[in-house]
């Protein structure tokens, strides 16, 4: 930024010039024409020194010098505010100067020009004498209502007929003012001083002055003596005696002369010459062509910059444009020069510092096109031209010391008459070398284009290039007359937009159509928050959001509760998108409502299975109580015919301990039933605890019995009970048969169980009860009675291990 | 009013800078207030005491900020005199008789120019 500031400083110094301080006390030659009578002057204004004009009329007089001018200069300047004393001292009448030494036709004003096929040329090309001359002209050609177009006519009318030339003081007839003419014939020409007939007009000449001047004595009699005729009609020797056709201008007559004058020169060049048509006329023109081309150059380079990506070719393209747009400034600036001194062939000189450099910088484009953006270092491919380039430029700018380039007389009139030398075509031919090597470079990368378009417009970029180099040549008009300056510019501009549009350079032009067809909500922000780009979901980011993403740009926020905002830093700003949630949300809604439905439907399911459970429990206790009360039933009844019988037997303490050993046995096989349904083992230490009770009841009833176990370890429940089962029915059999002492003994043997017993009375009335022996034959085993010589015993044998064969 | 705004900033605050929310009931966008540093957020505790001293200062600064984002606030929220909803200055419409929020004015069939459009 501080560069472009600085740039622009620089422009305004160049455009605005280093104003010298007012200085005052030099008399300035402002008007041409007027050195005659400036040098007649100097001696009678003390302190003040000849010089020449160095700026404008205006300027001058505002530095506080006293300038020489006419009237038509004078009053307008005044009534402008600048200067405030005219003293005005010699008339001026434009007049036709016939030279008889050349011809012999009759010329009394301008009609008799057109009859006399004479040529006919002005002594000058400046604008004050334009003016002047088409001012009397207009006069001359209708003195009611003049008009510049009559003039206009009638200068072409002779410059197709018998001619007429602008700076041409060699023409037989010359449209000059009447001391010019005078001044001639004193020389020793054979002038006619012919005031035209029609009429004329009669300018004043004087000094302009900010401030009061004090001319000495004797000032008439040494201008009309230096062949000036005075303001008030005194006139030297040889002028006219009849000065009746001539116009003394008024008051009135200066904003109508003015009005009417106006653009003489441009007109004069393009409506009578018929040049300039394609170009600037005028100095006006110059500077606003200037104006208007540098502004659409900047604006051409402010497209290009907004639409190309890589910043190398950025960075190319504002070389380019600041090449163009300092050679146009310097053109303009030279245009602002009044002496062509050395300032203004610098000036000159000057425009090949970028004119050179464009064909360079075009090269460049063209070589860092062939790779991607910083692949090559930024001078890599360019110092050769580089170093060409500077001493061209040191070539031409030293051109004052080695004439190489430019020939010209040293002191001579160098703007127009000069000649090129070797050096000039030395850097022609180079600059043309790097500008051929540009466009060969862009018709190989162009031929290797995929796109039609890359391969036709390289194509038809060089087609046009040689057909205006053909152009210039042949010097067509609207070629050869146009301005080479803003050729060049458009030829590079159009070089660039050719490399553009073949696709060359990747471009970004389609940012609106990419914004407006995006799916995903997207918003480009600039530095200060305002919407660049949006595509056509997205909402707009309110400023609030603005200054909290700026703040923490990677942290996400949310807009609302279904829009969550990404952003990340973008160049200038930020590029911000919006992440849709509400679908997110919905699930989540909806995964919500079906966890309250599912944890619902949980807790009904719950609650039934604990209901069911409950009546499973009943169900089951109900049928637990059923089976045991089956199971008991039996036990129970008689264990109830037992006591009912206990009063009546007169062995009550047998009948008691026996209906205790019932009790017992109910009671353990009560817990054998329920350690059953849990489906637990008992240990073999805990059935021999259940037998030793039983023989400890047995023994309370009268009977001896003993009853060992050996190591069985845990044994199934159906096993135990049907062990203690058959230990309390034999011992309920001993006590029945008096059978003591009952000696049983419980081991292990192999894969089966025996339980034996050994009763002391005969067991010939053995007997066991239907269920028992149907148990034990279910499982597999089988109670036998031995007879063991001496005695009998009772051996249950059960397999260990569960029911054999399963 | 700042009661009901205090009790409906939300805390988007992060250890570097305070920043609180509110949410318009109508329109559901949210409003950040604008975003204060924490004056020790580019400094680390190195030891346990001055974390603490840290996290004090945090919090003081904290409910410092949170008075600023009400005051803030303030300059864009209304209450709506009907529903009693805390709405923005875009859902807010400035009516003839009353000023009222977007949709009470559509249920009442009231016109009017929202705050700020």
């Amino acid at each position: 930024m501080k560069r472009r500031w600085s740039l622009f400083l620089l422009l305004c110094l160049l455009l605005t010039g280093c104003s010298t301080a007012t200085s005052g006390g030099r008399l300035i030659s402002a008007a041409e024409g007027s050195a005659t009578y400036s040098t007649a002057l100097l001696p009678f204004l003390s302190g003040y020194t000849l010089q020449d004009a160095e700026d404008t009329l205006y300027v001058e007089v505002s530095r506080g010098n006293a300038v020489a001018c006419f009237d038509v200069q004078a009053i307008p300047a005044m009534d402008r505010g600048v200067g405030r004393y005219w003293y005005p001292h010699v008339a001026a009448t434009v007049v036709l100067a016939v030279d008889r030494t050349r011809t012999d036709a009759v010329i009394t004003g301008w009609n008799s020009l057109r009859e006399s096929q004479v040529p006919v040329g002005m002594n000058s090309n400046s604008v004050i004498r334009n003016m002047l001359a088409m001012g009397a002209l207009s006069y001359g050609l209708d003195r009611k209502e003049p008009t510049k177009q009559d003039a206009l006519v009638f200068l072409e009318d002779l410059y197709r007929n018998g001619g007429f030339e602008l700076n041409e003081s060699d023409a037989p007839v010359l449209l000059c003012l009447d001391y010019e003419a005078a001044a001639w014939n004193q020389d020793g020409g054979n002038y006619e001083i012919i005031v035209p007939v029609e009429g004329t007009v009669s300018y004043r000449m004087g000094i302009l002055s900010e401030v009061p001047l004090a001319l000495e004595s004797g000032f008439d009699a040494a201008l009309l003596s230096a062949g000036l005729p005075l303001a008030n009609g005194d006139r030297p020797e040889g002028f006219p005696q009849d000065y009746r056709a001539a116009h003394l201008l008024g008051e009135e007559d200066y904003d109508r002369f003015l009005e009417l004058t106006r653009d003489s020169s441009r007109d004069l060049r393009r409506q009578v010459f018929h040049t300039r048509l394609y170009t600037t006329a005028d100095l006006r023109e110059h500077i606003l062509s200037a104006v208007l081309v540098s502004t659409a150059i900047l604006l051409w380079r402010g497209t290009v910059s907004h639409r190309v990506t890589r910043h190398d070719v950025r960075r190319v393209v504002g070389v380019i444009s600041w090449l163009m747009v300092g050679w146009l400034l310097l053109r303009l600036f030279k245009y602002q020069l009044l002496v062509e001194g050395t300032l203004c062939r610098m000036c000159w000189y000057g425009y090949y510092l970028f004119q050179l450099a464009l064909p360079v910088a075009l090269l460049y484009l063209t070589e860092i096109l062939k790779g991607k953006e910083g692949e090559k270092r930024l001078l890599c491919p360019l110092w050769p031209p580089l170093v060409g380039y500077v001493l061209s430029v040191l070539l031409v700018l030293t051109n004052d010391l080695h004439q190489l380039v430019f020939r010209f007389v040293p002191g001579g009139n160098w703007s127009s008459d000069y000649y090129y030398g070797p050096g000039f075509w030395i850097v022609a031919a180079f600059s043309l070398l790097l500008l051929a090597a540009a466009l060969r470079n862009l018709l190989r990368q162009g031929r290797r284009s995929p796109y039609w378009r890359g391969r036709i417009l390289p194509l038809m970029f060089c087609a046009g290039l040689l057909a205006y180099l053909v152009a210039y040549i042949k010097r067509v008009p609207p070629v050869w007359e146009s301005d080479p300056t803003v050729c060049v510019c458009l030829l590079s501009v159009l070089f660039f937009e050719t490399v553009l549009r073949a696709g060359m350079i990747p471009v970004n032009i389609q940012y609106q159509r990419l914004f407006a067809s995006a799916p995903i909500s997207l918003t480009l922000l600039d530095e200060k928050g305002r919407t660049v780009l949006s595509s056509s979901g997205a909402r707009p980011i309110s400023r609030s959001v603005w200054k909290r993403l700026r703040m923490d740009i990677h942290k996400p926020l949310l807009r609302d509760r279904d829009i969550q905002l990404h952003a990340v830093p973008v160049r200038s700003g930020m590029a911000v998108w919006q992440e849709d949630l509400s679908q997110l949300n919905s699930l989540q809604k909806e995964i919500q409502a079906v966890q309250v439905r599912l944890e619902a439907a949980n807790a009904l399911l719950r609650e039934e299975g604990e209901v069911k459970k409950r009546l499973l429990t009943s169900e089951a206790n109900r049928a637990l109580f059923e089976q045991l009360d089956r199971d008991m039933e039996r036990r129970i009844v008689s264990l109830v015919r037992l006591i009912e019988t206990l009063p009546e037997t007169g062995q009550s303490k047998g009948l008691t301990a026996y209906i205790t050993l019932c009790l017992c046995h109910i009671k353990r096989r009560c817990n054998l039933f329920f350690l059953a349904r849990q489906g637990e083992p008992l240990c073999g230490d805990e059935l021999s605890i259940y037998l030793d009770e039983l023989a400890e009841l047995a023994r309370y009833a009268g009977l001896q019995i003993l009853i060992r176990c050996g190591e069985t370890g845990p044994l199934e429940i159906r096993s135990a009970a049907l062990c203690y089962d058959f230990a309390f029915e034999t011992i309920s059999w001993a006590l029945r048969e008096n059978a003591s002492p009952l000696m049983g003994y419980l081991e292990p043997e192999d894969t089966q169980l025996a339980f034996r017993f050994l009763p002391g009375g005969d067991p010939g009335q053995w007997n066991f009860s239907k269920e028992l022996v149907t148990a034990v034959s279910a499982v597999g085993g089988q109670i036998v009675c031995k007879d063991l010589e001496d005695a009998i015993g009772i051996c249950m044998m059960l397999p260990l291990g569960g029911e054999e064969g399963g | 009013m700042i009661q009901l705004l205090s009790s409906h900033l939300e805390d988007s605050s992060t250890p570097q800078y305070f920043c609180f929310s509110i949410r318009c009931e109508v329109c559901g966008e949210f409003w950040y207030s604008s975003s204060i540093p924490f004056s020790k957020a580019a400094q680390a505790a190195e030891y346990r005491e001055k974390k603490e001293l840290y996290d004090a200062i945090y919090q003081r600064e904290k409910q410092r900020a949170r008075l600023t984002a009400g005051q803030e606030a303030r300059e864009r929220f209304s209450q709506c005199p009907i529903c009693r909803r805390l709405v923005c200055d875009a859902c807010f419409l400035i009516c003839d008789e009353m000023d009222l929020c977007r949709e009470c004015a559509a249920r009442m069939k009231e016109s009017g120019e929202p705050v700020a459009p």
